[in-house]
């Protein structure tokens, strides 16, 4: 669906329309490659378990909740309208021009009296949505809402395959409700403050971090390929991927170094960056060749020129920060706390280099999002500034991740007598 | 046969009987406003603004029936003797605290998708199932929404208007009345739009084929609609 989405958008950068049928042959493809990868996926799923100890009630009761909200997911895609202000104004405007216009060289996009916001926004998630609405040939809820039903299913196995890399039982009930059972990214959707980017986005970042600690335990650059093309996925749809592809990129140069294949590894990461550059050349080439509309707002005007000032808006968005991590259970129910607690309790049972190559993508978007917050003090009104939950959803799985993970390697040598096998 | 031992002797009913009574006291308890808000970070005069509603939703009520949830479906699993030997074994302190932590997060996340359901009920006095879309357009977007249909009533599709408004956010009208075509082009004095050289320039280089001003306080109307004419004055 990400490379359908992509290479839709690379085909319009070029002039060219899209048509309804490059969906089908997409999705033709992506099932051909499905089947040949099946037997691999069952992998993904759980293990039943052999034994009738009690610490395993953990997988029912994980199930039972994560099926719930999978079962809200389903059907507010298919019943529930979009209900965010951003995706009402902005996301089915764009759809809706994309799938008048069938490309992207349009008067929509390149005239800067148009009343249309946010022209030089990325545009992956239209791009993903379009060949659903074009199949049944409107904008309609049901078909732009395909790709989050899948999407969230994806999330369920990269939560489920999170827990089975860690070491420990304990560890793997921790892991997987904590990253399963965040209800933000089920019910994220219908409320009037989140939007659909920031959802989709927390997905590509969790999947974006597993990718890179699987690197790191197999070395297989696959891995870490997949897990720039996450990030870099994330950098398309919305500005907070730019801060959290850049911390990933510095996280697997530190943990590509440090190790007995310093030059193999960082052949990879080179490697993996330059076709970073490659993919995200068209959009910044076609970006910059969109003027400015009459609109725009410029939220980095004077950081640098009013840097003394910025300071004093530290400590309102430290409390706001505060509040969004710990006091929202309705959104991250208790992920946050126990991800603070396996940072705490974990640190030194655990290598720092991997912990903090994990941790800098998501702690890097988080201090870009500080950082708006910071300056949009003074200039948006004040109740525009009292939350940043939907931009907290765009990191809150893979920081949860990257703040429980163990690597196995490491916790063989503390607690031998409690590895499982699968 | 399972060896049974352990520092505390842990049924998996009474660790669910406990994840029952702490999930209703502790979130009654910062269900207090001024406990809750304070923590929150949210003034007393913003307390009734929709995003900080949303910032309060997670009625107690979700969390106890989410958490009745749990008993019921250990009650399902223990007519099953494989099931039985689990719930009657021991833990140690450990494993006792994942299970009342896993069950705690367990019933938080489903209270959230439960209290959805009364949000929707409460807003739209529907199921969210049943919410039609142009009840949700109107409640997110008010008069706009109906003054948007209207427009799109009078006008043809692909018109073109320049649009004036003192919206926060200008972009509500041409997502609304899309497939209607809105432009940041608009006259000093709209009466006297044939004098001002530089809006004609950009009217004619855009198409424009109206001049809306749309107030929401204008007692004579939200939708003040002039047709343009270029050509020659008589």
């Amino acid at each position: 669906m990400l490379s359908q989405g992509f290479v839709s958008m690379q085909m319009m950068f070029c002039g060219l329309h899209i048509s309804g049928y490059w969906w089908f042959a997409m999705s033709f493809l992506g099932g051909v490659a499905l089947l040949v990868r099946f037997k691999p996926l069952a992998h993904l799923l759980p293990a039943s378990p052999r034994t009738t100890h009690p610490r395993e009630l953990w997988f029912y009761f994980c199930i039972v909740a994560a099926g719930c909200l999978a079962c809200w997911v389903v059907l507010s895609a298919i019943k529930i309208p979009t209900a965010d202000f951003d995706g009402l104004a902005i996301w089915s405007l764009r759809l809706k021009a994309l799938i008048r216009d069938r490309t992207l060289y349009s008067v929509t996009l390149h005239d800067p009296l148009s009343l249309t916001p946010m022209l030089r926004h990325p545009y992956l998630l239209p791009m993903v949505q379009l060949p659903y609405c074009l199949a049944v040939g409107s904008a309609a809820d049901t078909a732009a809402h395909v790709p989050q039903i899948a999407w969230y299913f994806c999330y369920l196995a990269l939560a489920f395959s999170s827990a089975r890399l860690q070491p420990t039982w304990n560890s793997r009930a921790i892991m997987a409700v904590t990253v399963a059972l965040i209800p933000a990214i089920a019910i994220g959707l219908n409320l009037e403050s989140s939007s659909e980017r920031e959802p989709m986005m927390g997905i590509l970042g969790l999947a974006s971090v597993f990718y890179l600690s699987r690197w790191n335990t197999t070395r297989v650059r696959g891995f870490l390929w997949l897990a720039f093309a996450f990030a870099f996925a994330m950098q398309q749809i919305k500005v907070e991927g730019s801060a959290f592809l850049v911390g990933l990129i510095a996280g697997a140069v530190i943990m590509g170094l440090n190790s007995s294949r310093d030059k193999s590894n960082m052949r990879d990461v080179a490697v993996g960056i330059a076709a970073l550059i490659l993919a995200a050349l068209p959009w910044e080439i076609v970006r910059r060749h969109i003027p400015l509309s009459t609109r725009d707002m410029n939220y980095t005007a004077g950081a640098v020129t009013h840097f003394g000032e910025r300071l004093r808006a530290i400590p309102p968005v430290a409390r706001v920060l505060g509040s969004e991590l710990f006091f929202r259970p309705e959104s991250y129910a208790f992920s946050p706390h126990a991800a603070l607690f396996g940072l705490i309790a974990g640190w030194n049972r655990t290598v720092a280099r991997i912990r903090v190559s994990l941790l800098l993508a998501p702690a890097l978007c988080l201090a870009a999002i500080c950082a708006i917050y910071c300056i949009r003090q003074e200039t948006l009104p004040p109740a525009y500034n009292r939350s940043f939950s939907r931009r907290m959803l765009v990191l809150m799985p893979a920081l949860v991740f990257a703040c429980i993970y163990r690597p196995r390697e490491q916790a063989d040598e503390e607690n031998a007598d409690h590895l499982t096998k699968d | 046969m399972q060896k049974r031992t352990g520092l505390f002797s842990v049924n998996a009913l009474f660790v669910t009987a406990c994840a029952v009574v702490i999930a209703w006291s502790g979130w009654a308890l910062l269900r207090v406003p001024w406990i809750r808000n304070g923590l929150a970070g949210i003034p007393t005069h913003r307390y009734t603004l929709p995003f900080n509603i949303e910032r309060q939703r997670l009625a107690p009520r979700s969390l106890f029936l989410a958490a009745c949830v749990l008993p019921v479906f250990g009650a399902v699993m223990l007519t099953r003797r494989r099931f039985r030997n689990m719930a009657l074994s021991k833990l140690d302190f450990r494993g006792a605290s994942v299970l009342l932590f896993v069950e705690m997060q367990a019933i938080v996340a489903i209270a959230g998708a439960l209290d959805l359901t009364f949000y929707y009920r409460s807003e739209y006095s529907r199921l969210p199932w049943d919410v039609d879309r142009n009840q949700v357009l109107s409640h997110l977007a008010g008069q706009a929404y109906a003054d948007a249909q209207a427009l799109r009533a009078k006008l043809p599709p692909d018109s073109r208007v320049g649009l004036h408004t003192e919206l926060v956010d200008p972009y509500i009208m041409p997502a609304l009345a899309f497939p209607i075509r809105f432009f940041d082009v608009y006259p000093r004095n709209p009466d006297k739009w044939r004098s001002e050289s530089d809006f004609v320039m950009q009217a004619k280089r855009v198409g424009l084929a109206y001049l809306l001003n749309y107030d929401l306080a204008d007692p004579g109307g939200p939708l003040k609609l002039l047709p343009l004419d270029f050509g020659e004055p008589k």
